[in-house]
């Protein structure tokens, strides 16, 4: 069977990897500092494991979960804020909570926010699903939970922020 | 329809929306509860729009 060679990652690849890898870190730890390390570490990191790198996603999400790891490793080492039960599904929103959160979309400043409001796990599960577009298999590989445990974060998260959306003024 | 028959389908309405497969019958329920349910409507539009505003932080630069 022919192995698939994948071109080593360019300067140009870890100069475009880089900005989006310290975007990721800002919002997934609110700390501009340690994001700076954690970009640093990952672009070392997939730089001494390329080989590894078979092409099956696209270089981004590869590097995007191996910063994962990195954000995730740093959470472990704190304590993990916990995430409480959602009683948010039995109030269903008003027509006018639903303008909002649609209005949103236009106001991404109140996403943010509320995006650096949520539990540490649920804010990572959002941050590879939902902005980075990473599969849920591969983000379940990086996170290290299963595919059910996934589906209650990305449930969780989205629902959190979708009362802070429709209760922002 | 109670709060808890609404509650059961809003649990599903995130895989839904991710075109994620669901049992024939579950997703046949949550797809004909969102026909007949005004609140759950709500509930699945203001969920779909909190996930697409989402997307739209993609290449933006966080505030700092």
């Amino acid at each position: 069977m022919l192995q698939k060679r994948v071109a080593a990652i360019s300067e140009q690849a870890v100069r475009e990897l880089e900005p989006v890898l310290y975007r990721f870190a800002l919002r997934a730890t609110r700390d501009a500092d340690l994001s700076r390390d954690l970009t640093q570490e990952a672009l070392l990191a997939a730089l001494a494991q390329q080989d590894r790198f078979a092409g099956r996603s696209s270089l981004r999400t590869w590097v995007v979960g191996i910063l994962s790891h990195k954000v995730l490793d740093h959470f472990r080492r704190r304590t993990l804020q916990p995430s409480g039960d959602d009683p948010m599904l039995l109030a269903a929103p008003s027509a006018e909570d639903v303008e909002r959160v649609v209005a949103a979309r236009q106001e991404l400043s109140a996403v943010e926010r509320g995006l650096a409001k949520l539990p540490e796990l649920e804010r990572m599960a959002l941050l590879m699903t939902d902005v980075e577009g990473v599969p849920r298999q591969d983000c379940c590989n990086a996170l290290g939970v299963t595919a059910t445990h996934l589906r209650v974060l990305l449930h969780r998260g989205r629902n959190r922020l979708r009362r802070m959306l429709e209760d922002d003024r | 329809m109670t709060d808890r028959f609404c509650v059961k389908q809003r649990a599903l309405f995130s895989d839904q929306l991710d075109g994620e497969r669901l049992p024939f019958w579950r997703g046949l329920l949550v797809r004909f509860h969102l026909a007949v349910c005004p609140q759950c409507q709500l509930m699945h539009r203001s969920l779909g729009a909190t996930r697409d505003a989402l997307r739209e932080l993609r290449d933006r630069d966080p505030e700092s």
